[in-house]
Formats: structure tokens, C-alpha cells, sequence
């Protein structure tokens, strides 16, 4: 359903993400179903 | 979590670079150990030094979770010394008599005109209508006792 949103898979490559594009980081912490 | 909701697919879109992190995942667990995290689904808010400012455990639907983000989002930004983006957020939740999370808000964005004015009358003006319009809310009870309203 998340059709709009790339989700992040490696909080580092997140973090200079968010860096580069000033942003804040939303972290969803989930488990494989 | 499933994020189904345009409004809340558009505020994550505009505010955060969305991460997920995986208990299953071995690399991942370091992470979980590292914030704290117990439990899953849990959701944090974190700044792009990695410092985490707002966490929600489990499971919420669209309207309260879209209202959750904007507090932990405004959490971020008030520690960020950005106190006008964080009002504006807090706004938006704080003036919707419906919404649930209306004392939390009203409690940050008190919290948020302090920091900006260092003005106890700013202060109060959120925190008065948090005690006036949530008397019962365990968020009216942290203001402290003997904490007047303004002068008008």
C-alpha cells in the first residue's frame, strides 16, 4: 500500500539522505511476517 | 506498519526519509538494541544526526497516526530550535477538539512558545487551554500546580 514512499533499508544511507535533503528520519522498526 | 493514508504518505513524503528496520533482519538488531526498541511495530522519529526524539509503540489508525508523526515530527523540530514549523504542526493537531492527542499537543506547543519567547504568558496561553479544555487529561496534570493563567 505504500505506494508513494521508498522506504530505506540501511539507516546510514538514510541518515546522509536525510543530511543531503535536510530532512528528519521516520524509522519504522517492524518485523518480516 | 502499513501507511495506506495520502495524508500521511504525503507528510512522510515531505518531512522524513522513511527507514525500516527489521527484527528478522540480523544486521538490523543492532539498531533495535541501540534505541531502545522492545517492541514491534514500533515508530521513532529521528534527527540526521541519528538522535532519536519521539517514539509510539504498536499499531494506530490513519487519523491518529498521521496526528502522532506531527507530534513526534514537531518533538524533532522543536529541538531543532525550529519553534514556528513545530507550532505549526502542533497547531494542526492541538485544534481539533476530536482529536485524541489534542492535550499532548497543546502541551509541546506551550512548550514550543516558551522555548522561541522564553514567555511565561506564551507558555500559559496552552497550557491554560489544555487545563480549561482537558481538566481529566494526565497531560493538564503536568502542568504545575499554582501556574496561573496570563494577565489579559
Amino acid at each position: 500500500m505504500d505506494t508513494q514512499l521508498t522506504w530505506e533499508s540501511d539507516l546510514e544511507k538514510a541518515r546522509v539522505k536525510a543530511e543531503r535533503e535536510r530532512k528528519f528520519m521516520l524509522v519504522d522498526f517492524s518485523r518480516e511476517r | 506498519m502499513s501507511y495506506p493514508s495520502p495524508n500521511v504518505q504525503s507528510l512522510i513524503a515531505e518531512w522524513f526519509v522513511p527507514v525500516r528496520l527489521l527484527l528478522n533482519r540480523a544486521e538490523d538488531r543492532i539498531h533495535f538494541r541501540h534505541y531502545r526498541v522492545i517492541w514491534t511495530p514500533t515508530i521513532a522519529v529521528l534527527d540526521r544526526r541519528g538522535v532519536d526524539h519521539y517514539q509510539s509503540p504498536g499499531f494506530l489508525p490513519p487519523d491518529q497516526l498521521l496526528s502522532t508523526l506531527r507530534i513526534g515530527l514537531a518533538r524533532a523540530l522543536t529541538a531543532w530550535s525550529r519553534y514556528d514549523d513545530a507550532a505549526d504542526q502542533l497547531r494542526t493537531v492541538a485544534d481539533d477538539p476530536t482529536n485524541g492527542l489534542a492535550p499532548e499537543a497543546l502541551f509541546w506547543l506551550g512548550v514550543s512558545w516558551y522555548l522561541k519567547s522564553r514567555s511565561r504568558t506564551a507558555l500559559m496561553q496552552a497550557w491554560q487551554r489544555l487545563r480549561d479544555d482537558y481538566p481529566t487529561s494526565v497531560w493538564a496534570l503536568r502542568v504545575p500546580p499554582g501556574q496561573d493563567a496570563p494577565e489579559p
